[in-house]
Formats: structure tokens, C-alpha cells, sequence
């Protein structure tokens, strides 16, 4: 870790597990979602989490906004704790400067709503505006701010494109004036043509409002597009984690190798780099959690789990096998 | 994909005019038919003391049991009461019951469904354990324990109804409000900092408000029958008040000799659920559109 | 090179609005023994459309307005329904992005599998469809296929519920597969091993493929040719590698420089301005023109007619494309 100063968003050891029950009549057994996370994220970065499913990537979101609580380890935001005991006042304080933007617009927005009420909403759940006029001339600042125009604000999600929509939930994520937008597979709902329209919005909007973006992707190019560091998740384990130079010119991990070959396919120079499909975090297997699928696995990785160490001044990978 | 490039071809911002297909003219028509035998039977039973032409509760032995004719329309019953009043005042009792029922089934329904289906838990298990024992209690026998207990009266006849109908608003409203509670909307709401009492408000109502509609519409006509089950058996409004289900009972005895007696009353009853239950329909038509878009 | 598929001037229109454009509108192109089209586009561009209108299973709300499609020497549209349902599955297979639209959840893998080769290989007796179903699971790579036929489809992943439509839609060796979105629902890692499965179905039986996909990496990577699709028509067709290097239409230009790419980073993806236009909802003129940086009145008044270059073997419908001998 780059225990730097200027560490916005601290996580460390962060774990969530669930007890499920796999069949109804089973014993319930613990699920390791996240298993042991820890990255930090400087202020006015782009910290890029890339998994596919199963990897956690969207409980550490969860937990991160409060959503779900951790089953262990250490949130920091501005030097405030976020654990199971947590002061009104810093609850507080989440809820106005950390904002999700999720995938899918179309469940995010309320269908019944005009534009207007919806990014006016956690102003006035917050009575964050003194009168009507007020709201109305905010939300359509906002509006403005992503690239909408006032005649937006009367109408309703129906009425729009997935592309206007994304923008929608954007500017409500923004109303609050958040130092922290924590996207969720923010494009992965739109078309190609429009993707691109959102990603240099949400880079637009950064360097002018210093957000800070936790940014949470399947897709290693929009993730490397983005990031200035980025974080390979495997079965809520990092498997590798880095400055994005490191891990997009470098990368150490053969699953990243992997990624990178499945992301651009016309560069890999052969196609069946990962065997299998991803094991059920129910039964994770022993040693190093990606031996299964791996090529380049010897006997050492089937039981020695191998532990994230580094391999140059920023960057790690869990791997018995890189540097 | 397929289902992707279906639904965008949906209008979005401006809808270019098409012409009404058959299919939406019948629609139309439909709607407006069962409009207009709602407007005439809620109207004449509004306006029942000057709409009827004869006092319902006034006796003519001499003139008993007369078929239809132009003085008496429904012609007249065994005690020559004029059958046509007296569905008209019948039919204002019987709506009266019906929109009491409806409203308080419908509200009470809704708010233990919206509990049951936004909270979820061990309040959620017993709003629907207490909804499945009703659902298994025929109306007509728990209808006849209450009124044997307290006797029967107008009030009673609502209770007993909306006991037996609250069940079915809840289950449905339920449902709606489960899958609603998992949108994200309702999430960021949540994160937001907003109450359950606002999501509840603002993201859960309106949402399910085009499936109360139809619910409400719908249930109106089963209502209508069961006030008049009950009046039939004898449980429900008492003679010599008029309602359909008494003046069904009345004229039984009669069918042979004077079949008006029994029979219009029904077809009036047949002709006000059968528009209640088409509106329901025709709601639920545009509602789904609507929720498509 | 025997060409398995001709696809002229299909034409397909909304019915529910009377006088609206067509959503697919003027659609040519062929596909050859062996070889892969990708046909691209966004959504509305009418990709779907044109596939299920070769196939003749376009939902009522539709109406087929003309055109042919040439499937081994005849026009399918000239078939009886019966005649269409025999191909179908049959002679030519469709492979969706939800393995579930083709699986029953009811029945048995093996079961399901089996009855593909009852209906259209007259194969008979239990054992021998059984039989039949183990061989197409090992032929899908799938693995303990001897114990795995009888399992339910929810008790395998997504990734081996694809394999398994797959092997039901190859398993009586067709001449055509389309395949739409294929990999779309399926996990990154997951897409490459279906796409190799595929090609190497593809490869043992000359097989034709139709890929419809938005994911131009894919394209690159697995299609022969390609055709792009945008407000209904196709706007630019050729050889993969050719359009890669050098694409000729705006439209394809910008949806290049629109995807993000991990290696050559850009400090701002180049993007294209606008909305795509809806199923059907555009003027006269050229469907881009509206997001078009380049566009001029004319652009707006008349559609451009195809231009072939490169030996005929590239085909523009742009008035003014790039790097063109004019």
C-alpha cells in the first residue's frame, strides 16, 4: 500500500461474509465475498476495481456507502471511521459527500417522477436549499452541469434515452456537492457510441469538482480508460494492484494477463489462456483461488495461497510465480 | 437483444399520430360503454327520490305482480310496489355498501400490503399467514356467525365485506411493493437519508397506484355480488328496504307467474358488474402500456 | 467460396405505425461457406430485426414489407410455414443471448438435446437420443458430459447453458448459425471460450455464421467480413481487417475511436455527439447526418446509394467517405 498523506479513502482488511444455505435443507454455510480487501484512493483519483462476477467488487461499493456493513477490517474517508459503531455525524457526512451511480439508469430512476423531483430529491431529504426557487434553480444547474438542458427537468425517465438517463442519475449523484462518486458499472448499460459520451463526462466533471471515483467495472478498458490506480479482484481477493501503467504495460498476475486478452482479443496472441469458469466463492478452492483456471499453475500454488507482495514501488500481485 | 430492439421502438419524445388500429376503437368503445351503465346507474341512484317514479316503498295490492308496461317499466312485485323505483333506491344502498367496502378494503389492503411487502419479515409472515386464513373462510359463513352475534345492520353488512376482501388488495399490493423495494431507486433513496415513511410516499404509492385502479374497479363488481349473496340469504340490508339481493329473494317465489319480478333486478345487477369489471379492464389495458413505455 | 446466404434489399416495417420508415430498410449482403459476418450496430439499429426477418419469426406486431433472402439457391421467402419450421433448427441455427429463450427449464439437458434429433434427424428409440445427447455435450466441451445429461438446465452455469444451445443448434450440422449477442450476458473470461467453441464448430464443418454484436473487439477478433448497421441500414460492409484499418463511413470511424482501448491510451475518447435515432424514426436523408461532423444539406435531403470500392469488395453508402479514390 502507498501509505501516502493524501489517502482520501482508506480501506484495509476489509471482509463481508454471508451465511447462506445452498440447498433448503443444508446447513448454512459462510460465503466470503470479500475476503481481506485493502487500497487507498488519493484525493481526485480514479481508483479502478475490475472483477467478473462473483469477485465482490460490488459488496466493497455496498459497504462503502453504508449500504451493508462490514463483517471486518477498516473504512477511512477523510480520516473518519466507518465500522458498526458509527457517529450520527459522520453518517451524516457519507450521505452527502460519497454518491453511487449505479448501472442500470433505468431502475435508478422512479418512474412516476419528473426529472426535477429526482436530482432535486437528496437535497430535499437533506434541506439542503432554502425555498422552491431555489431547488428549481439547482436542479437545473445540475441538469446543465452534465450536459442536460432546462427542458429536461419536466420530463420523465420514460421520456428519455439510457444515455439521458445515465446523465440524469449523474447530476442527482452531484446535488449534494460530494467529494466522492462511487460508480457502479456506470456504462456498461449503453451503447457503445454513447459509453464514450458518458466516460468524458464523468472525467469532465472530476477535474472541474476534484471529485474522487471509486470505479467499479467488468470491463478492464473503461477501467483502465479512467484509473489511475486499479485493482484486480478474484473471488473478493486482489490479485494484483497498481498504478495503472504497472498493471496495463505489466502485468504480473496471469489473470490480468487473461483479462487483458479477453478485453481485446484481436491483440491475444492465443484465446484459451483461462480454463473453466469461476468456482463458487461457496467452495473456494485451496491454495491460490485462480490455480483451477490457471495454465502457468505448479503444484506450490494448488496449496500455498500466495499473498499480495510487492513487485515494484507501486505495484503487487498475488502470485507465486511474477517478478 | 430481440426484447432490446422491441421496446426501443416505443416512442420516446415525440410520438408521430397514428391512426386508431380496430383493435383501439374496440378498446374505445368498450371503455365508453362501460363508462356510460356506470354514469346511469351511479346517477340514478344519486338522484333516486327524483329520478323514480313511484315511491319504492309504497303498496298497490290491487295492482300486484304486473308485467312490464309503460306506467310501471319493471313491472310491479307481490305487493305492488313499482320493481323499476325500487331497483333504482336498491341500487343506491347497494353502491353505497360497494364504494364503503371498497374504500375501506382497498386502503386497509394496501397500507398491511405495503407493510408486509416494503418491511418484509416476521411482520411480512404474519400479515400473510392472517390473509391466507382469511382467504380460506368462505365470506357467506363468516357473514352469518357476525351477524348472528351482532345482528344485521348496514354497518355490519360492510364489516363482514370488507373482512372478507382486504386479503386480496394486501397479496397483490404485496407483491408489487417486494419487487419495488429491490429497484434502485428505493436504495438510493435510502442512502440518500430519506425516511421509509417518504420512499414509502413517494417511491412505493405511486408506483402501485395503476394496480389499485384496476384492483379496485375489478373487486367493486365482486362486491356488489357478495352485498347481494348476503341480502338474498337474509344476512344482508332487511325489507322493506330495497336492494338487489332482497328483491332477487323476493320475486323467487314468483318466477313462474311474474319472472320480471326477480330477473330485471338481476340484469341490472348483471349489466353494473359487468361495467365495472370492463373498466377494471380497460384500465389494466393502459395501464400496462403505459408501465411498457 | 459457395455462398450459403444472400440477403436483397430486405425491408422490414413496423406495422403498428402506418407510414412510419422501415426499420430495416434496404438490407444487402452474403455470407459464404466457412466465413463469419459480424453485423454491428447499437441498439435500434435494426441488427436483431434483420435476423429474426431471415428466419421469418418476427413477432405480429411486425409485417415483413419485401425484399428475399436466398438460402442455398432459394428464397425462404417463398417457403410455407411448415417448410420454414423444418430449416429452422435444422439447416439454419440461432443461438441467442439468453441460453434460457431455447432451454426448457422443465426438462432434462438430455432430453432436450435428444429431441433436436428426433424432430429433425427422424433419430428414434431412447438410447440412441441419449447417445446422441452425450456426444453433443462432449462435442460443447462439456465436461462428465455422461453424468451431466441428466441434469436441469439451472443447475449449470451460464457460460455451460450457453454451451448447451450451442450444442442443440449445431448438433443436426447446419449450413448457417446466427448467432445474436452470444457472449453479451456471459463473464469476460467466459466469452472467449464460447467464441473459440464456435469458430472451432465453425472450422470442423465449413459452416456460415452470422455474429450480431455491438463489441467491436469480438468482430476483429472472429469475423471474416463485417457490415454496420446504423438507423436500419447497413452503411459500410467489408473485409474486417480492411475497415479496421481504414473505415470509410463517419459512423464506423467514430465507433472506433469511441471504444476505449487498454493498450493505445488516449487521454479523451473521441466521441460521437448525439442520440442514435430510434427504430424507424428518421428523415429521406442519411440517418447520421444529424451526429455527423461532416454532414451537408445533401446529406440530409437524399439517401446515398452504396459505392463499392476496393475490387467491389468494400461497399459505403456515404456521399462524401474517407480516403476514397472519387
Amino acid at each position: 500500500m502507498t501509505a501516502a498523506s493524501n489517502a482520501f479513502i482508506e480501506i484495509s482488511g476489509l471482509t463481508k461474509t454471508y451465511q447462506v444455505r445452498p440447498r433448503f435443507f443444508a446447513r448454512s454455510r459462510p460465503l466470503a465475498a470479500v475476503a481481506g480487501v485493502s487500497f487507498t484512493v488519493e484525493e481526485g483519483g480514479t481508483f479502478g476495481l475490475v472483477g467478473e462476477s462473483g469477485s465482490g467488487k460490488s459488496t466493497i461499493a455496498k459497504m462503502l456507502m453504508g449500504a451493508e456493513l462490514q463483517s471486518g477490517g477498516d473504512i477511512r474517508i477523510a480520516d473518519r471511521r466507518f465500522g458498526s459503531r458509527l457517529s450520527a455525524a459522520d453518517d451524516a457526512w457519507r450521505r452527502r459527500a460519497l454518491q453511487p451511480v449505479l448501472q442500470d439508469p433505468t431502475s435508478a430512476l422512479n418512474p412516476r417522477l419528473r426529472v426535477a423531483s429526482i436530482v432535486a430529491e437528496p437535497m430535499r431529504v437533506q434541506r439542503s436549499q432554502p425555498d422552491d426557487a431555489a431547488y428549481e434553480r439547482r436542479v437545473i444547474e445540475l441538469l446543465e452541469k452534465v450536459g442536460l438542458t432546462a427542458s429536461h427537468a419536466r420530463r420523465r425517465p420514460s421520456e428519455l434515452s439510457g444515455g439521458q438517463r445515465q446523465r440524469v442519475a449523474i447530476a442527482r449523484a452531484l446535488a449534494l456537492e460530494p467529494r466522492v462518486l462511487v460508480l457502479d458499472e456506470p456504462v456498461s448499460a449503453l451503447d457503445v457510441s454513447i459509453q464514450a459520451q458518458v466516460l468524458n463526462l464523468l472525467k469532465d466533471l472530476q477535474a472541474e469538482l476534484k471529485l474522487t471515483y471509486l470505479l467499479i467495472s467488468h470491463d478492464l478498458a473503461v477501467v483502465a480508460y479512467m484509473s489511475s490506480r486499479i485493482g484486480v479482484l478474484y473471488l473478493g481477493q486482489f490479485m494484483e494492484i497498481g498504478d495503472k501503467a504497472d498493471v496495463i504495460a505489466r502485468p504480473a498476475h496471469p489473470y490480468t494477463q487473461a483479462l487483458i486478452a479477453a478485453s481485446e482479443p484481436e491483440h491475444a496472441a492465443s484465446l484459451d489462456r483461462v480454463m473453466g469458469e469461476i468456482p463458487s466463492p461457496l467452495a473456494p478452492p485451496p491454495g491460490c483461488p485462480f490455480h483451477p483456471r490457471c495454465q502457468q499453475a505448479v503444484a506450490r500454488c494448488r496449496v500455498d495461497k500466495p499473498l499480495l507482495r510487492p513487485i515494484g514501488p507501486n505495484h503487487q500481485v498475488a502470485c507465486h510465480l511474477a517478478g | 437483444m430481440v426484447a432490446d430492439a422491441l421496446s426501443r421502438t416505443e416512442p420516446v419524445t415525440s410520438a408521430p399520430r397514428r391512426l386508431p388500429s380496430l383493435r383501439g376503437l374496440l378498446r374505445r368503445a368498450r371503455l365508453a360503454l362501460a363508462v356510460s351503465i356506470l354514469t346511469i346507474v351511479v346517477g340514478g341512484a344519486l338522484l333516486a327520490p327524483w329520478v323514480a317514479p313511484f315511491d319504492p316503498n309504497a303498496m298497490d295490492l290491487g295492482a300486484s305482480l304486473q308485467p312490464p308496461s309503460v306506467e310501471h317499466w319493471f313491472g310491479t312485485d307481490q305487493l305492488g310496489r313499482d320493481v323499476f323505483s325500487r331497483a333504482i333506491v336498491g341500487g343506491r344502498l347497494s353502491l353505497l355498501i360497494a364504494l364503503a367496502v371498497v374504500t375501506l378494503a382497498g386502503s386497509s389492503g394496501t397500507l398491511l400490503g405495503i407493510v408486509a411487502g416494503y418491511r418484509g419479515g416476521w411482520i411480512d409472515g404474519l400479515i400473510m399467514r392472517v390473509a391466507d386464513i382469511q382467504y380460506a373462510l368462505p365470506p357467506v359463513i363468516l357473514a352469518m356467525v357476525m351477524v348472528g352475534a351482532i345482528g344485521p345492520s348496514t354497518t355490519n353488512i360492510v364489516a363482514v365485506i370488507t373482512l372478507a376482501n382486504w386479503a386480496r388488495f394486501a397479496r397483490v399490493i404485496r407483491a408489487e411493493a417486494l419487487s419495488l423495494r429491490h429497484r434502485d431507486f428505493v436504495l438510493l433513496a435510502r442512502l440518500a437519508g430519506a425516511s421509509h415513511l417518504r420512499v414509502v410516499l413517494v417511491h412505493i404509492l405511486p408506483n402501485v397506484r395503476n394496480t389499485l385502479l384496476v384492483l379496485l374497479t375489478l373487486d367493486l363488481g365482486l362486491i356488489i355480488i357478495l352485498e347481494a349473496t348476503l341480502s338474498f340469504l337474509g344476512l344482508g340490508i332487511q325489507p322493506p328496504d330495497p336492494s338487489w339481493g332482497t328483491m332477487i329473494a323476493d320475486g323467487r317465489g314468483y318466477l313462474e307467474r311474474a319472472w320480471w319480478t326477480s330477473i330485471l333486478p338481476g340484469c341490472v345487477l348483471m349489466l353494473t358488474v359487468l361495467a365495472a369489471n370492463l373498466l377494471g379492464d380497460s384500465l389494466r389495458g393502459d395501464g400496462g402500456a403505459e408501465d411498457a413505455r | 467460396m459457395t455462398e450459403i446466404l444472400r440477403v436483397e434489399n430486405l425491408t422490414t416495417r413496423l406495422s403498428a405505425r402506418d407510414g412510419s420508415a422501415a426499420a430495416v430498410d434496404g438490407v444487402s449482403f452474403s455470407v459464404h461457406a466457412g466465413r463469419t459476418l459480424g453485423l454491428v450496430g447499437e441498439s435500434g439499429s435494426g441488427k436483431s430485426l434483420t435476423c429474426l426477418s431471415i428466419l421469418r419469426l418476427l413477432p405480429p406486431s411486425l409485417s415483413q414489407a419485401g425484399g428475399s433472402v436466398w438460402f442455398k439457391g432459394e428464397n425462404l421467402f417463398d417457403k410455407s410455414p411448415r417448410a420454414m419450421t423444418a430449416i429452422r433448427g435444422g439447416q439454419i441455427g440461432m443461438i441467442l443471448q439468453d441460453p434460457m429463450t431455447s432451454i426448457n427449464p422443465l426438462f432434462t439437458i438430455g432430453n432436450q438435446v435428444g429431441e433436436v434429433f428426433r424432430h429433425h434427424r427422424g433419430v428414434s428409440g431412447r438410447r440412441n437420443l441419449w447417445a446422441k445427447a452425450v456426444e453433443t455435450l462432449r462435442r460443447v466441451h462439456i465436461p462428465a458430459a455422461e453424468e451431466r445429461v441428466g441434469s436441469y438446465p439451472h443447475q449449470f452455469s451460464g457460460g455451460m447453458r450457453q454451451r448447451i444451445a450451442i450444442g442443440m443448434n449445431v448438433g443436426c450440422e447446419p449450413d448457417l448459425l446466427i448467432a445474436d449477442e452470444p457472449t453479451t450476458a456471459l463473464d469476460v473470461t467466459i466469452r472467449l471460450q464460447i467464441l473459440s467453441l464456435l469458430r472451432e464448430i465453425q472450422t470442423a464443418r465449413a459452416m456460415a455464421m452470422i455474429l450480431v454484436t455491438h463489441d467491436l473487439h469480438l468482430v476483429s477478433r472472429f469475423c471474416d467480413e463485417v457490415a454496420v448497421m446504423y438507423g436500419g441500414r447497413i452503411v459500410e460492409r467489408g473485409p474486417v481487417a480492411r475497415i479496421f484499418q481504414n473505415p470509410a463511413h463517419p459512423y464506423t470511424k467514430g465507433l472506433i475511436g469511441a471504444v476505449p482501448k487498454i493498450a493505445r491510451h488516449a487521454e479523451r475518447l473521441a466521441v460521437i455527439p448525439g442520440q442514435p435515432p430510434l427504430a424507424g424514426e428518421h428523415g429521406a436523408g442519411c440517418r447520421f447526418a444529424p451526429r455527423c461532423a461532416k454532414a451537408q444539406p445533401r446529406c440530409f435531403a437524399q439517401y446515398p446509394d452504396d459505392r463499392r470500392f476496393e475490387d467491389d469488395r468494400r461497399a459505403v453508402a456515404c456521399w462524401d467517405p474517407e480516403g476514397l479514390p472519387s
